[in-house]
């Protein structure tokens, strides 16, 4: 049924439900802001209250003058981009072997690959944690990149390998046929013309990292490699959670993600509707 | 040899010369939850009590790592386990046993014994910080677990402090039917703390055990049925705790004091400051013992601290022991209570005339309170399992989903296989 064939009818329940699904994604977004904008007593009054009766940006103030949150951002800016440049440099290499490759177990090997993205990561945060205790990786920068990749790598060769396919071998061949070996084909031919897909792995793999919170939290000690989600939790304290404080944290978390993906929003669509496509 | 040349050597020879001659430097690794760089009053109290210890002692400088309070023993039994221990750490009571079991912990004996028996008589000692007679901790803050309630709504309706649990219900229920939350008594397994904390206290004044002497439960006593009952019927006959509210966590029930929305609600002596500026009650924001079901008779005041220890494999014991030393003499202790309201640790300090003004009289009353009727608790290595058990058993009763006897069986059984598997 096309959308000129549809019923007016039918029109308008969709639209109602679009509408009921933005205001319910859109509700404690907005009531986020409404508490960052209270003040300690405000925050918890009854009866509650949508705009602040005596606004304030105190709790915006704490927070972004703060050095931790500062440092917060940071961190996760690094551990969020080394991820994404790990995964990219292994998954793309892998999806192309997946796309073009014909070797023995391949389907066995993709499908176990596939599989660890069903595996919660409450699941493996025990060994995990042993593991880079074991390896001395534990409390490391360097520990958190290699563990957000390989939980992002799965995905990013699903995605990729997609829009490999799409690549005609052809191309490739003809690569080849002027003296490109196999590794020359891929990354001179077959990477450029992939990249609204890995544009789009990047973006997902970057999400994935900023907002993750349990392997970040098990996996640092120091406050100095925490980044922002175990940061945020420091305004659960003992005495009561720091509601107005919290919620200006949360939101000015939430910035730089709309930012990344303001920019870089039509190169998303066009990865993500690439790979539906396959 | 050239000018450059012989100032070249000059310079080399000083920078090999200047360390020997600089003091060497010692760096205490402290974990905390308080963040000594924060802007609320309790951090700035920590500042001041690091500032000086490293004003004090020139060569050690202390390196703060703030971990939730809630994580840090976790994140210490872990770290023993990697090999990555700090210096100083701070543990809750209920924590304690934990880490002293598993071997985590520093006996301070040998430290403690160049004290005088009157200073080692004067610290408040509790009896989780012991095992066989050794010292694992010393508290530097202490708190009573208690109630709060709004002395102006009882003003309003010339009502008096409840003088018994019965009363307390009575009383509740008379604003739980005007709309206001009269108890605010919450009992969610996942927030927990607090339910265990009332309970436990409630039942010791009653005459009877919670734990028997081998660790096992004894929860199913006619004491703990007629407490279990009561809890039952605030729910379902006083109608005084909305289910709703029985149903939530510690964090959910102290909001409900803050919003003013609550009349009573368990809390603790570290919370009264936080609650009193939220709620805009000020002074009317009161704290009060635990009632018994006799008139006359108070619950026992459950003592609980956070305590200051030394893990095992502390690189730096000697200069931790200074830190602890320091943060537990009686000007600091005189300084911390004035300054962050919380309870003194030290018998001379509690005595002192910081208390006697109207915002920290409830410091007096708890701290004469914790005095007459003390409860010192015996909190098992398994303490979470124990508050976990307890508050699903009162989930049970107060949904009817068991009988009381019932329940208090089953949590008994349940408890022990933990114990004795």
């Amino acid at each position: 049924m096309t959308h000129r064939q549809r019923p007016a009818g039918l029109t308008a329940w969709i639209y109602a439900i679009l509408v009921a699904a933005c205001v319910f994604a859109l509700v404690p977004i907005v009531w986020a802001v409404s508490t960052s904008l209270k003040d300690i007593a405000e925050a918890t009054a009854f009866p509650p209250t949508w705009i602040p009766r005596r606004p304030t940006l105190a709790n915006y103030r704490a927070v972004l003058f703060s050095h931790r949150y500062v440092h917060y951002l940071v961190n996760t800016l690094l551990i969020g981009a080394g991820a994404v440049a790990l995964s990219v440099a292994i998954a793309a290499p892998a999806a192309y072997a997946a796309a073009r490759g014909r070797f023995a177990g391949k389907d066995s090997m993709l499908f176990v690959l596939w599989a660890t993205i069903m595996m919660p990561g409450a699941a493996i945060i025990v060994p995990l944690y042993l593991v880079t205790v074991y390896v001395g990786l534990y409390d490391t920068y360097a520990g958190l990149v290699i563990v957000y990749s390989a939980a992002i790598v799965p995905t990013l060769v699903w995605l990729l390998r997609g829009f490999v396919q799409r690549v005609s071998p052809e191309l490739e061949q003809a690569a080849m046929v002027d003296g490109c070996g196999r590794w020359g084909a891929f990354w001179r031919v077959t990477l450029p013309l992939i990249r609204p897909g890995l544009i789009a792995g990047a973006i997902f793999g970057f999400v994935t990292v900023w907002n993750e919170f349990l392997i970040a939290f098990s996996l640092t000690l120091r406050d100095e490699l925490r980044p922002i989600q175990v940061g945020i939790y420091f305004y659960v304290t003992d005495v009561g959670i720091e509601w107005g404080r919290m919620m200006a944290a949360v939101i000015a978390s939430i910035v730089p993600i709309v930012v990344l993906y303001g920019l870089l929003q039509q190169r998303f669509m066009e990865g993500m509707t690439g790979a539906i496509k396959e | 040899m050239s000018r450059l040349k012989r100032l070249g050597g000059v310079l080399v020879a000083l920078m090999l010369l200047l360390p020997l001659t600089a003091q060497a430097q010692t760096t205490l690794d402290f974990w905390s939850f308080i963040d000594p760089a924060g802007d609320n009053v309790r951090s700035k109290t920590l500042a001041h009590i690091i500032d000086t210890f490293e004003k004090a002692n020139p060569g050690v400088k202390i390196k703060t790592t703030v971990i939730q309070w809630d994580q840090i023993s976790a994140q210490l039994l872990r770290a023993d386990k990697a090999g990555a221990v700090p210096d100083v750490v701070m543990l809750y009571s209920p924590n304690m046993q934990t880490n002293v079991q598993a071997g985590n912990l520093l006996p301070l004996d040998k430290y403690m014994a160049a004290w005088s028996e009157a200073d080692r008589k004067d610290i408040i000692m509790l009896s989780v910080a012991k095992k066989d007679g050794k010292v694992y901790g010393l508290p530097w803050e202490l708190r009573v677990l208690g109630m709060a309630y709004n002395a102006k709504a009882l003003r309003e309706r010339s009502m008096s402090v409840p003088a018994t649990l019965d009363e307390l219900a009575t009383q509740a229920a008379v604003f739980t039917k005007e709309g206001m939350i009269g108890l605010a008594f919450g009992f969610n397994p996942a927030d927990a703390t607090g339910s265990a904390e009332w309970f436990i206290p409630t039942l010791s004044g009653m005459g009877a055990k919670v734990l028997n002497d081998d660790g096992t439960a004894a929860f199913d006593s006619p004491q703990a049925r007629r407490l279990v009952q009561y809890i039952y019927d605030l729910v379902h006959k006083y109608k005084a705790v909305p289910m709703d509210v029985a149903l939530s966590g510690d964090e959910a029930i102290q909001q409900l004091a803050e919003s003013g929305r609550a009349v009573f609600v368990r809390t603790g002596t570290h919370r009264i400051a936080a609650m009193r500026e939220k709620s805009k009650l000020g002074n009317d924001l009161q704290f009060m013992p635990v009632p018994s079901f006799e008139k006359g008779k108070r619950s026992p005041a459950l003592l609980q601290g956070w305590h200051a220890g030394i893990p095992t494999k502390a690189k730096h014991p000697d200069p931790a022991w200074k830190f602890i030393e320091h943060w537990t003499s009686k000007d600091i202790q005189t300084y911390q209570s004035q300054s962050a309201g919380y309870l003194p640790v030290r018998e001379s300090v509690a005595k002192s005339d910081a208390f006697n003004s109207p915002e920290r009289m409830y410091v007096r009353d708890a701290i004469v309170w914790a005095h007459q009727d003390p409860l010192n608790f015996n909190w098992p290595a398994k303490s979470d399992y124990l508050i976990n058990v307890l508050a699903r058993m009162f989930e049970q009763v107060v949904t009817q989903k068991m009988q009381v006897a019932d329940a208090l069986k089953w949590a008994e059984v349940e408890y022990n296989k933990q114990v004795k598997p």
